[in-house]
């Protein structure tokens, strides 16, 4: 069974999560034209700092909302995967973070506590398979498995 | 041919031979005085001559986190090879000093707890209500015996069923109260 986004907030509701974080995954969705590939909360700032954050990744774009004090300036990121070459899931003592290359510069997409590890191991991966879906096509996969091959050839050599 | 010791030759970092800065997305990047760093046995022949050189993002790693948290700090690269050790946090001043420190606490996430509200019991899971420095939480805690580590004989390091952790400083610095409820587990 697939719960719904709706019906997630509802039980959400229900089960008297934070305010902050009810508000910051409709956010979030709303911005993501209310279609998710997957989702996932983070509740880390830059300096380790307790936040409500939440991610969306869908259709080839990452969505970040992460709440400020004033609820009217939450910080909106869109981020389009194609720009991306490389996620990364960074797994740190108690905390852990996604990071991501664009450009050759590595940059940090959000961070939160051991609770959403699981969900942002999975976050980074899907992530990086949307990247690939779109490059790495039959021709680039040859050439990764013949420079594969002549390594393996070097070893016996 | 290189005997075991050269294999084995730690470089120790000091603000004479090293310089922390960020880059431009806030990473902790240094400069260190030292010979060329090998990328492969190709380049056993190479010059060895120390100079300044940029190596770019490292990543601190503490050796000893529990006795030792500001002293042997290891200087990694992307891939985990270690460029060098930081002998002790101290040896650096200032901005370098700050930039290691930032950088450690964001690795190391453990609040300390300061006071125990509640703890409760129930088939096997224990249930936490705590204040720590970074405010109340909660967490709940599988195989609590097990999962409470004592690491000196006053700090005990808790890790939660998703493996968050929680330091106790001073475990005999809580009030009368908080310790009544964590001594069934010590």
């Amino acid at each position: 069974m697939q719960i719904s986004w709706k019906g997630t907030i509802i039980i959400m509701k229900k089960k008297i999560i934070p305010p902050g974080r009810i508000r910051v995954r409709e956010k979030v969705m709303s911005a993501a034209g209310g279609n998710a590939d997957y989702s996932f909360d983070f509740n880390l700032y830059e300096k380790n700092e307790y936040i409500y954050g939440a991610a969306v990744i869908n259709g080839g774009f990452v969505y970040i909302v992460i709440e400020n004090s004033n609820k009217d300036n939450d910080t909106e990121i869109k981020l389009t995967i194609d720009d991306v070459t490389e996620f990364r899931y960074i797994n740190n003592s108690g905390c852990v973070a996604i990071e991501y290359t664009k450009s050759g510069e590595d940059f940090e997409l959000c961070r939160s506590d051991m609770r959403n590890a699981v969900a942002m191991q999975i976050g980074s991966k899907r992530g990086q398979r949307g990247w690939r879906k779109r490059f790495y096509n039959l021709p680039e996969m040859r050439k990764d498995a013949k420079a594969g091959f002549n390594s393996m050839l070097g070893m016996y050599r | 041919m290189k005997n075991f010791l050269d294999l084995a030759e730690l470089k120790y970092f000091t603000s004479d031979n090293a310089k922390m800065y960020k880059t431009k997305n806030g990473f902790a990047a240094m400069k260190a005085f030292m010979p060329p760093i090998k990328k492969d046995d190709l380049a056993e022949g190479q010059d060895n001559t120390p100079d300044w050189q940029d190596l770019g993002r490292v990543y601190f790693h503490r050796m000893f986190p529990f006795d030792a948290p500001d002293e042997f700090i290891s200087v990694l690269d992307k891939d985990g090879n270690e460029y060098g050790i930081i002998r002790n946090i101290t040896d650096f001043s200032g901005e370098d000093a700050d930039i290691i420190n930032e950088f450690l606490a964001r690795k190391y996430l453990c609040p300390e707890i300061t006071k125990v509200i509640s703890l409760k019991e129930k088939l096997g899971y224990s249930y936490w209500e705590v204040e720590t420095d970074k405010g109340k939480m909660s967490f709940s805690m599988h195989d609590t015996y097990r999962n409470i580590a004592r690491v000196s004989d006053t700090r005990l390091v808790l890790t939660d069923v998703d493996g968050n952790r929680f330091g106790i400083k001073d475990v005999l610095a809580l009030d009368s109260k908080s310790y009544r409820k964590i001594e069934l587990y010590l």
